[in-house]
């Protein structure tokens, strides 16, 4: 992760992709996802979190029991999974942080959307509580922020090549991983000095693949283990497409800004930015499988598949179904895939690595 | 040989298959089951045939046939004259005659993750082997579990029919109730284009009937039940969960549930020569979550031998205020969101700690069924909680339906332990 400057904001911590990150920079917060990824804490969660629930909110626990993210000012928890809600019991056992607990429903159509602005209404006054009060104007100026911030990954995207140039440890992955962790302005920066670099984008080029000489990979599943990233990264010939919430589910979070006045109300922005996360590319959490199933095709047509590693995380009930269609549909246009388990630990990359190397050897 | 075992042994070989989606098969097990056999309790006799005539009803398939997950408003299914079909009570009844071990062996086959819930994995085997009856329609709802809606989005894409899923946020608020009662009016606006059964007042009013009957009734048992000695144990208790998921709004369950507790005035009053058989116990329990239901020993030890008698099973608990004809979807709405394990489990941990005090309870057992996210993620809190409240309470791994994977043995050693406890605290 790149280094940051001192910022007078504390950090507020989040999970899923459907957190809205502008609120919680329009409280004066930056908003710092919490990914197992980082280094592990030590000690057992077992007292609170059993070991049969998805290794993700316990490796959080873990993390946040050794201060592994450092200095925080509070949590937002989605309500994704019964998995984060355990996590939230959790948490409010044993933090000092202050812990929120955000709805956020599953399905897609204007209920949804008019149930998620009055959550999002709730979160703004919980945060502005607990920060610096969010008004209209802190909160448009955040939508700017983190709209030119989705812009520059756009433009990245397109210019695919250029995460596997060094920017970025672990490729798009990288990207990803840096863009939910960093201090917006801070990422901006960077990107607007990488994009300077760039040759202009060819506005028809799309998103697909901009190398033809390298093998199209997709990482399908649940939140990889660290070491599965590297490993694949490590490969020579492989351009590694990570479809989790981590991956390019976070970086096509495109923002469409489309407001009806010149000076919108409160409630009309936390309307659009509702609907622009429903709207997002859908998670397998999304009760829209065909919305889900047009999604993969997409992602497999366009960016010319070559192959799917799916891992497939251990105790999680949206990958283990996820997995059922996307076997589906990849029988159907002949893609060849491996199926990986893991509990986001490194203990078995050996037999990982043997495991996937002999499938890349299957491509050659 | 015995004609019912005979019957079950049947199943299993090959013509299994064909045999349970017959619906003569039903007829014969109702003859086999219900006529010929001897129960205890005359409700469960009742609750038995009803559930052998559903099954067949749902086979016949002369009827539209509906497939719900638990929690899922049964009303809903009744209000449009439905055959109800629920895939996870189909899992248990497989664990019970044994055929879930193939069925899991199948989900594996599958590609679908040996971790996922037993009940599910048995359910989609079911499904993908074509042992279930066609649905005609699929509803699911969000609480309690991921897995429910996953898996019958599976089944729908499968079967190719329509699905309703049941988005359940986790608040009570006005929003909450107005979102999930939208949602339920837009199934029901759906299911008369479908069906092209127009929904009238009489119709709401008669299932609505129906279904607060039930209730009356079912907090009559609850509180016969909260005497000491209690005239029920949870060998027979929990079998009428099997109401739950497929008897709100049923015309039969609210008499099964008066039936049941006639019979139980009668045990408090010695009327029956069973009655001090019934009342045996020394330790109360409150059980959580559901049970074995392939063969197992477990609950009759702890009920015989250890006289440990569960007087109050969580899946029984009636959680939700009367329906409302006049409003009908914002009623049926309130039921959703009154349940207790939905959310962060504050609620929960007040329902237990209601339900120990109503009950005089001396202790509390929650079976940790291996696959489920919702209740297993929680018991590590709930025992801190329970310790603090000085309440006994044990987290008993095993598994519903996969017998294999937990052996007897070890929860021998974990329930004895438990007793242990309960005497030590009792001297």
């Amino acid at each position: 992760m790149a280094e940051q400057k001192k910022s007078p904001r504390k950090k507020v911590g989040w999970f899923c992709t459907y957190t809205p990150e502008e609120l919680i920079y329009a409280a004066g917060f930056i908003p710092y996802r919490l990914l197992p990824e980082q280094k592990v804490g030590e000690g057992s969660v077992e007292d609170a979190l059993p070991g049969n629930i998805c290794p993700y909110p316990r490796k959080i626990l873990s993390n946040l029991r050794g201060g592994i993210y450092g200095d925080m000012e509070g949590i937002v928890v989605a309500n994704s999974c019964n998995a984060m809600i355990h996590l939230y019991n959790a948490l409010k056992e044993e933090s000092d942080l202050f812990i929120y607990l955000l709805d956020i429903p599953r399905r897609q159509d204007e209920k949804a959307i008019n149930y998620f602005t009055r959550e999002l209404e709730l979160l703004a006054g919980y945060l502005g509580e607990k920060g610096q009060p969010v008004s209209k104007e802190s909160l448009r100026h955040a939508v700017e922020i983190y709209r030119q911030k989705s812009k520059l990954i756009e433009l990245c995207s397109r210019h695919i090549g250029l995460a596997a140039n060094g920017h970025f440890p672990a490729g798009v992955y990288g990207l990803a991983l840096e863009a939910a962790g960093t201090e917006p302005e801070t990422f901006i920066h960077k990107m607007e000095t990488i994009a300077g670099q760039m040759e202009k984008p060819d506005p028809e080029a799309g998103t697909g693949p901009q190398d033809g000489n390298q093998t199209v990979l997709l990482l399908a599943g649940g939140l990889p283990p660290q070491g599965l990233v590297e490993m694949l990264s490590e490969q020579p010939g492989l351009q590694i497409y990570p479809e989790n919430c981590a991956g390019i589910r976070y970086l096509h979070k495109f923002f469409q800004v489309h407001y009806s006045s010149e000076n919108p109300s409160l409630e009309t922005i936390l309307k659009t930015i509702a609907r622009n996360y429903l709207e997002k590319p859908p998670c397998p959490r999304v009760f829209n499988s065909q919305a889900r199933e047009d999604y993969y095709r997409q992602l497999l047509d366009d960016l010319q598949v070559r192959a799917v590693i799916y891992h497939d995380l251990m105790f999680c009930d949206m990958c283990h179904y996820d997995y059922l269609m996307l076997k589906e549909l990849l029988k159907e246009k002949d893609i060849p895939h491996l199926k990986v388990k893991t509990e986001l630990g490194d203990e078995d990359l050996g037999q990982l690595k043997t495991r996937v190397e002999a499938f890349l050897e299957i491509l050659d | 040989m015995n004609p019912q075992k005979m019957f079950r042994e049947k199943l299993k070989g090959q013509l299994g298959r064909k045999l349970l989606s017959s619906p003569a098969t039903y007829r014969l097990a109702k003859d086999l089951f219900v006529n010929r056999n001897r129960f205890a309790f005359k409700a469960k006799m009742m609750m038995t045939a009803m559930a052998l005539d559903q099954a067949a009803e749902a086979y016949h398939q002369s009827k539209a046939v509906a497939w719900t997950s638990a929690f899922f408003p049964g009303e809903l299914v009744y209000l449009f004259d439905l055959v109800p079909f629920a895939p996870e009570a189909a899992a248990g009844a497989t664990a019970s005659l044994d055929l879930a071990p193939d069925l899991l062996k199948h989900s594996d086959q599958m590609g679908l993750s040996a971790d996922s819930c037993s009940f599910h994995r048995c359910a989609a085997a079911g499904t993908d082997l074509e042992y279930f009856p066609l649905p005609d329609f699929l509803m699911a709802s969000s609480h309690l579990c991921d897995g429910a809606p996953r898996l019958f989005q599976y089944m729908a894409r499968r079967y190719n029919k329509p699905l309703y899923l049941l988005d359940v946020p986790y608040r009570q608020s006005k929003q909450a109730l107005d979102y999930v009662a939208s949602q339920l009016a837009e199934v029901a606006e759906d299911l008369e284009k479908q069906t092209g059964k127009k929904l009238t007042d009489e119709k709401i009013k008669e299932v609505f009937d129906n279904s607060n009957r039930a209730r009356y009734h079912q907090l009559e048992v609850a509180g016969l039940r909260q005497n000491i000695p209690s005239p029920l144990n949870g060998e027979e208790g929990l079998a009428y969960f099997y109401l739950t998921l497929l008897g709100q709004g049923h015309p039969e369950t609210p008499k099964i549930y008066q039936t049941l507790a006639e019979e139980l005035q009668e045990i408090i009053e010695d009327r029956r020569d069973d009655a001090s058989y019934f009342k045996a116990e020394d330790y109360r329990l409150i059980w959580l979550h559901l049970r074995p239901y392939y063969a197992s020993e477990m609950i009759s030890y702890m009920e015989k031998e250890l006289r440990q008698k569960i007087v109050a099973e969580e899946m029984n608990y009636v959680y939700w205020p009367p329906l409302d004809p006049e409003k009908p979807f914002l009623s049926l709405a309130r039921k959703v969101l009154s349940h207790p394990a939905l959310g962060p489990i504050d609620r929960k941990l007040e329902t237990i700690q209601k339900m120990v005090d109503d009950y005089r309870a001396d202790g509390v057992i929650h079976f940790s069924h291996w696959g489920c996210r919702q209740s297993v993620g929680g018991t590590l809190v709930m025992r801190k909680k329970m310790r603090e409240k000085g309440i006994p309470f044990l987290a008993l791994d095993g598994d519903c339906i996969d017998g294999a994977s937990f052996p007897w043995g070890q929860s021998l050693t974990r329930i004895e332990g438990f007793h242990e406890m309960l005497e030590q605290l009792q001297a």
